[in-house]
Formats: structure tokens, C-alpha cells, sequence
């Protein structure tokens, strides 16, 4: 559904993201990992078409970003960590707007039901501005699943939510996964990525650094023994010290 | 504590001035900043290099008779500004605005509240100070008064007033709405003398006010005399002397009357510090909230988004029409930006203007001839207005890209067309300017034919009205386009939001863009001219009069060609905008 091949992006002298390439499945999770810097949010960015990569093709459910972007982008949904949202639209309008966008005939139902699954139904007449940050994100979330994406990228997602929130948002991607989406979340929490994800892509200065699951990245680092967690892998990876200093 | 805080200010003010200067290493802003500086040198500093004799040697100071009335009319300015926050409570309550880095840091420091309101007041000085200037250079130039220093300290001892008065408002009204009745017991005193106040503008209107002088035989000397001689009757004297105090040192004619007048005008100065001094309200909480407030307005800003930062709390507005759920994709944005707009309401009363404006002139234009200024002011200035529309109209109303590029992450991942988005986004300031031209029209067609002698008859009002109406939107699009595109090609040079960014290359930018604007506004408009003016003469000799709006609607296909080619340029243009490399913020 997601198909990566040799994704560059260059910013003037800077690569950004050099010649990546990955697949992700329908059904499957992909954390996207890697140290600040690393280029998860330039490849969320040139995967949803935000930006255009200097080099390399990407392909959504079959169709070229390239070629052919608007088939491309109907089948996504991108939920960055920072909610962005029109000032003047109200919780409903934002979702009739997208829903008008995305051409979903019949949005009534489905957006009562976000609503209610996301504690936004009180919120509906309330533009942005009266909304805490989590309902923001919330309602970001709302309009992204509105058209039933086949492909979703989470950024940061647990970003500014409560318990509760966290827990229904991991439900939401895991429930998304079921039913066939696949899906990217690029995180810094690692327990969440090993929670979530069936496999783990690791960036490092824009570079693949390893890709996998998890069995098969512990079983590439063959000096750590024992129970090892994901945060254990990375630093390894990333050449960090268990407490976190560089290692030369 | 005070040399702290003067610490802290005169760092802050050096390092903003010199992030404003590692900025003119960008070679946008150093263009801009020398547009700027140039507009500055031609506009008020020419005279004063070019022929500093002339600008200095030669003042034309006020005429000696002049001056009492010029002293009265500021006075009376100061007494409604002192007004003001009563009648409309909320004006001027920056005074006690804290920024949350100030919060937290002073506000759990051991510092009596009297020092932070001091804090308050250094700060406030900045500018104050350059408040002064600005007024010397803009309205002054040195021209007008003998001294220009004494200008200055009597303009400083008015900021200064203006704003202790306000922070003094402010605390009271605070005060009140904190303590209720036991506040009115609180501000006992200062509430007597507004009592006082209001009672003495009530008797001195109703029974201090002498007729005015006959209109057909009185001159301007004869109606300053009026003046005078009414705001120097009964209570208004005294309602005038401390302001009239405050404003008076601009005016004297040497260094002794300077100072004599000077201590007049510190004393209510120092009423006034000690008022607010005295002014005991614990006004932490609502700083606190203010900072909030303003920290929502400053991440706002800061992230791009504007209008946020202008507007804090902005209201839910009803939808212009219902949006369907299906249809073309840029209709959705041309609906929400209609609702972003915030000009709807202004739109839902429209037919009721135009019913009342019909209602005016029908009435006016049966009282005969002796009433023909009414129709000749509303016509002129509907005509004036509707020429103005076209040529700020795409400048002033912002709802397009010039907005919708600060979410540019958002519109990215639409499945829609680069064109779609364009299109959509240059709709709505043109139906908004598009309305309210054809309203100016309508009001114009019906009332400016009773000029003079000029009489047209109702069909060739008509003609004129309806040519109009086909040409003035597509003008309009074809300058809202313009603006899109200047927004899509140079995204760093062009205003994004509905902000006035400030400072020198702020204003470069906003020249150059306006001459850019007007160079592609003709550019484009040449050959919608051309193929108006040859269907106008080839057709008047066979339809006379007729052919102007068939002319005019054909100049109107024309532009709206004009356009769409540009849009579909656009969309292209907009489908490889690279975020990364040009978007704003950048």
C-alpha cells in the first residue's frame, strides 16, 4: 500500500533523507524512528505529498504520488503532531469541509460517530480556539479517518493527549491496522512503537539504518543478549551508551 | 531593582535591534529596508537635508491667535480620551501587560507590587518615547513651532499622562468588577469625581452653549471666536485646565514661559502617578490571564498564523450556504473562506442598505433642486469608492492564499488540483468585492444622474450601471489573482495572514509589492481595454449606446480569459510549491 523506492530529499547542500526504501503492507503498523534530525518528519512530509522529494518514487495504494497525486492522496490520511486547523470553521464544519474535500457522500453518519468515539459531540458548534490541545488533536484525528484512509501517518500522535486519549488513540491505530490500513507512525516513544508497530524502521541522518521486526533487529545485534528492549536496539544503533552518551 | 529593569530593557531593545540588523543580511530584507529607508528620506526627511535652512531656519509657527484655539481643541481631544474607557471599558488595557517570561520570573520574586507597577511604567516608556518621535516626524516636521523640544516634552508629558490615566482606569474598573459594592466603597473618591465630572459636561451642554454663528454671514474667525468662548463657559473651563496644562508647554515662545508652563504640567502628571499609586488591586490574576492570552497570540504569530495573533477570540459565524458534501472539491474552500471572511454579516444586511439607500435618494431626489448635495455626495462617493474597491479591494481583502499558504501543510495533502485550490481560494474576495462593487453601482446609477445638468434617461443609466457591473468584479478578480500569484511566486516578500508586520524593510516590502501590483494590474487590463474600446467604436455607429455593456462584456470575457489562464498557471505553479524550500517561515 506504501511503497518507498530510493526517496531523496535534498536542502541545498543538506540530504535530508537519502535513498530510502520501504514497503508497508495493508494491516501492518511501521514505527519510524530515529534520533532529531534523523528525517521522519521530511519522509512523513514527502510521503503524503506536503513536499516533493528531490528524487525516488513513491507509490500509495497503487498509485504514483508523482503521476498521479489526487488518487494518491484520497486514499491517505496524515495526522501531524502539531493539530493545525482553520481559526474559523466550528468542530462540524471542519468536518463537512474535508468531508466535501474528500467527496464522502454520506459523512453524516460516520462524523456523528467520531464525535461520540472522540468526546467532541458537546464541542460541535466550538471553533479552535475553545478547544484544549488535545480536542485539537482530536478533531485533526476526526477529519483524517473521516473518508476511511487506506493509508495512515501519524506524527508524534500521543503528542499533547491525556491517559485516556493515549489509550484510545493506540486502540485507533490498532483497529485501523485491522481492518486493513497500513499504517506509519513516526514517534521518539519507543515503548508506544514497540507496543504498536509489527515493524521498526530505523533513520539516522536521513539514512535506512536497519528495518524490520523486532526479533529480526535483535537478531542483527547479536552482542545484546536477553530481554532487549527497543530503546536498548536504538541506542545500540545509533551508537549511544545505555545512558545515553555518544560512544566513540 | 529599577537599574534591573532598566537592564533588562535596554538589553532587550539592543538585541531586538540587532536581530532586526542580522535580518538585512538577507537580501529581501536588506531591498526592503532601502525601499523603506528611501520612502522615509522622501516623504519627511528630504526637506530637512536638502534645505535644512529652510526647514530649520525658517519655521512657519502657528499665528499668535491661533494658538488658544489649537490649546483648546488638543485639551478637549484629552478630555474625551480621558472619557473614553468609561463609556467603552476595555481601552487601553495594556497597562498592566505582563508577558508570561515577566510572570515568572517577577511575579514570585520578593517585589512589592508598587515596584512591578513601576516595571510597568519604565517599559511603558519605550515606547512613549518613540511614540513622540514618530508624532514630531509625521505631523510636526519642525514646521510648525518655534521649538520642537518643547514639542517634544509637552507630547511626552501627554503619552505619559494618557497612559498612567489608563493603567489608573484600568485598576479601578478592576477593582469594581473584583469587589462589587465594597469596590464602589474603595474607589470612593475617584468615582466622585466622575460623578463630578459627567454632572459638569451635562449643565455645561445644556445651558453653556451659545448659538452658533449665522451660516451665511460668519467666517472662520467668527466660529473660532465660538469656540473659544464655549469652551471657556461654565464647568468646561475647569474641565480643560489640567489638560489644557498638559498641552501647553508645546506652545511657549521662549525658555522661561517653557518652564513656567512645565510645572503645571508635571503636577498632573504626578496626580495622576500617585492615583494609580494609591490604586490598591491585586492585578496579578488578570495579568496572568492577559499573558495567556497574549502568549496565544505571540505562538500564533510566531507559527504563521496571523490572524489568530490579531484576534484572540474569534467568534463562530453562521455558513454563508449549506456546503454539500459532494461536489467540486474548491467550492469547500471558497465556503470556508467566505465564513473566514467575517464579512457575512455585512453580506446578509445588504438588501436591506440597498432598500434604505433606494428609500434616501428617491426622497431626497423629489425635495427639488435646493437638496441636491445629498444625491451629488452618496453618488461622488459610491463612484469614488467603487474605483477605490477595484484597486484595494484585492489588496485589503485577504481570505485567499494570502491566508491559506500558512496552512499550506494542510491543503498539501488534498486530493484536489493545483487550479482546484487556486480557484477556490481566489473566489471569495472576489464575490465579497463583486457584491459590494454592484451595490456601489446600483446606489451610483440611481443617484448621480440628478448632477447638474447633465440628465440621462433611465435606459442609458441602465447601460451605464450594467457595463459597470460586468467590468468592475472581473477587475477585481484579475487583481486577486495577481495578489495569489505574487503570494505563490515570492511566499517570503508578500504579507501572509492579515498581519502589519512592522519596521523599515516591512515597509519596503509593501512598496514594492504595490508597484509590482499596479505594473501587472495594467499589464493585464491592455488588452481587455483594446478589445473594449474596438467592439465600443465599431458598434456605436451601428447600436449607438446599446454596445457599451455588449463592449464592456465582452472586455469582461476577456479578463475572466485572462484569469483562468493565469489560475491554471497558478494550479501548476501551486502543485510544485515545494513547502520545504519556500513556504512560509522560511
Amino acid at each position: 500500500m506504501i511503497e518507498a523506492e530510493g526517496l531523496t530529499k535534498i536542502y541545498g547542500s543538506l540530504a535530508a533523507v537519502s535513498d530510502l526504501s520501504f514497503r508497508v503492507e495493508g494491516g501492518e503498523v511501521l514505527g519510524l524512528v530515529g534520533p532529531n534530525g534523523a528525517g521522519k518528519t521530511t519522509t512523513l512530509r514527502c510521503l503524503v505529498g506536503i513536499i516533493p522529494p528531490t528524487r525516488g518514487e513513491i507509490r500509495i495504494c497503487g498509485h504514483s504520488l508523482g503521476q498521479e497525486p489526487l488518487a494518491a492522496k484520497r486514499n491517505i490520511a496524515f495526522l501531524p503532531d502539531e493539530p493545525r486547523l482553520f481559526d474559523y470553521l466550528t468542530v462540524k464544519e471542519h468536518l463537512r469541509f474535508t468531508a466535501r474535500i474528500y467527496g464522502v457522500r454520506d459523512f453524516q453518519t460516520p462524523a456523528e460517530t467520531l464525535l461520540a468515539e472522540l468526546e467532541l459531540r458537546e464541542k460541535a458548534d466550538a471553533l479552535p480556539a475553545e478547544l484544549s490541545r488535545g480536542m485539537k488533536q482530536k478533531l485533526v484525528i476526526a477529519c483524517g479517518l473521516l473518508h476511511s484512509p487506506r493509508v495512515l501517518l501519524f506524527d508524534e500522535p500521543l503528542t499533547g493527549l491525556d491517559p485516556i486519549g493515549i489509550r484510545r488513540m493506540k486502540s485507533t491505530i490498532l483497529k485501523r491496522a485491522r481492518e486493513g490500513a497500513a499504517i506509519i507512525v513516526s514517534s521518539h516513544l519507543l515503548h508506544l512503537v514497540e507496543e504498536i508497530c509489527d515493524r521498526v524502521l530505523i533513520l539516522n541522518q536521513g539514512r535506512k539504518i536497519i528495518h524490520g521486526t523486532l526479533e529480526e533487529i535483535q537478531r542483527s545485534l547479536p552482542d545484546l543478549r536477553g530481554d532487549i528492549s527497543l530503546e536498548d536496539m536504538f541506542l545500540r544503533i545509533t551508537g549511544h551508551a545505555e545512558d545515553g552518551t555518544e560512544m566513540k | 531593582m529599577i537599574g534591573t529593569f532598566f537592564y533588562y530593557l535596554v538589553r532587550t531593545s539592543r538585541n531586538r535591534a540587532v536581530s532586526a540588523l542580522k535580518r538585512l543580511r538577507q537580501p529581501k530584507y536588506l531591498i526592503s529596508a532601502l525601499a523603506g529607508l528611501g520612502y522615509l528620506y522622501l516623504v519627511f526627511f528630504r526637506q530637512f537635508l536638502s534645505h535644512p535652512k529652510a526647514a530649520r531656519g525658517m519655521p512657519v509657527p502657528l499665528d499668535v491667535d491661533v494658538i488658544p484655539l489649537v490649546e483648546t481643541g488638543l485639551a478637549l481631544v484629552l478630555l474625551v480620551l480621558v472619557l473614553l474607557p468609561w463609556i467603552w471599558p476595555g481601552r487601553g488595557r495594556e497597562g498592566l501587560r505582563f508577558t508570561e517570561a515577566e510572570i515568572q520570573f517577577l511575579f514570585p520574586a520578593p517585589i512589592l507590587r508598587r515596584t512591578l507597577i513601576h516595571f510597568r511604567l519604565i517599559r511603558m516608556q519605550l515606547s512613549i518615547l518613540f511614540g513622540v518621535l514618530i508624532s514630531l516626524v509625521v505631523f510636526g516636521r519642525g514646521r510648525f513651532l518655534d521649538h520642537p523640544i518643547y514639542a517634544m516634552v509637552a507630547l511626552w508629558l501627554v503619552y505619559s499622562f494618557l497612559a498612567l490615566y489608563y493603567m489608573g482606569t484600568n485598576l479601578t474598573q478592576m477593582s469594581l468588577a473584583e469587589h462589587g459594592v465594597s469596590g464602589f466603597k474603595r474607589q470612593f473618591w475617584t468615582l466622585t469625581l466622575l460623578a463630578v465630572v459627567v454632572v459638569s459636561i451635562g449643565v455645561w451642554l445644556k445651558w453653556f452653549i451659545p448659538p452658533l454663528p449665522a451660516t451665511e454671514t460668519a467666517g472662520l474667525s467668527d466660529f473660532s471666536a465660538w469656540f473659544v468662548r464655549t469652551t471657556g463657559s461654565g464647568p468646561a473651563y475647569y474641565l480643560l485646565l489640567p489638560f489644557q496644562a498638559l498641552v501647553r508647554p508645546a506652545f511657549s515662545p521662549d525658555a522661561a514661559a517653557f518652564l513656567l508652563r512645565l510645572f503645571p504640567a508635571l503636577g498632573v502628571l504626578f496626580l495622576a502617578y500617585l492615583w494609580v499609586m494609591r490604586t490598591d488591586v491585586s492585578f496579578e490574576e488578570a495579568s496572568l490571564e492577559k499573558a495567556r492570552r497574549m502568549a496565544i497570540r505571540l505562538e500564533a504569530a510566531r507559527s504563521g498564523n496571523w490572524r489568530r495573533a490579531r484576534r484572540a477570540a474569534p467568534k463562530a459565524r453562521r455558513p454563508p450556504f449549506q456546503l454539500a458534501p459532494v461536489g467540486f472539491a474548491h467550492t469547500a474552500i471558497f465556503w470556508k473562506n467566505l465564513i473566514s471572511a467575517g464579512r457575512l454579516a455585512a453580506l446578509r444586511v445588504l438588501p436591506v442598505v440597498v432598500m434604505l439607500v433606494i428609500v434616501l435618494t428617491t426622497m431626497t431626489l423629489r425635495q427639488g433642486s435646493r437638496h441636491e448635495l445629498l444625491p451629488m455626495v452618496i453618488g461622488s462617493v459610491a463612484v469614488a469608492m467603487a474605483g477605490a474597491l477595484v484597486l484595494i479591494g484585492p489588496i485589503a481583502v485577504r481570505d485567499d492564499l494570502r491566508n491559506d499558504l500558512l496552512q499550506i501543510d494542510l491543503l498539501k495533502t488534498y486530493p484536489i488540483s493545483g487550479w482546484g485550490v487556486v480557484l477556490g481560494e481566489v473566489l471569495a474576495p472576489t464575490a465579497i468585492l463583486a457584491v459590494m462593487e454592484w451595490l456601489l453601482v446600483l446606489v451610483a446609477a440611481l443617484v448621480l444622474p440628478s448632477l447638474g445638468k447633465i440628465h440621462p434617461t433611465v435606459s442609458q443609466r441602465l447601460l451605464v450601471g450594467l457595463s459597470a457591473a460586468f467590468l468592475l468584479p472581473c477587475f477585481s478578480l484579475i487583481g486577486v489573482v495577481l495578489q495569489n500569484a505574487f503570494a505563490l511566486l515570492w511566499p517570503g516578500w508578500v504579507e501572509l495572514g492579515k498581519s502589519r508586520r512592522q519596521g523599515i524593510e516591512a515597509m519596503g516590502q509593501r512598496l514594492i509589492t504595490m508597484v509590482a501590483t499596479v505594473l501587472a494590474f495594467v499589464l493585464a487590463d491592455i488588452p481587455a481595454g483594446l478589445v473594449f474600446a474596438a467592439v465600443f467604436f465599431l458598434g456605436f455607429w451601428l447600436l449607438g449606446l446599446t454596445v457599451l455593456p455588449i463592449a464592456a462584456l465582452v472586455a469582461a470575457l476577456v479578463l475572466l480569459g485572462e484569469a483562468g489562464l493565469a489560475i491554471f498557471w497558478l494550479g501548476r505553479l501551486y502543485d510544485k510549491f515545494d513547502v520545504s524550500l519556500e513556504g512560509p517561515g522560511r
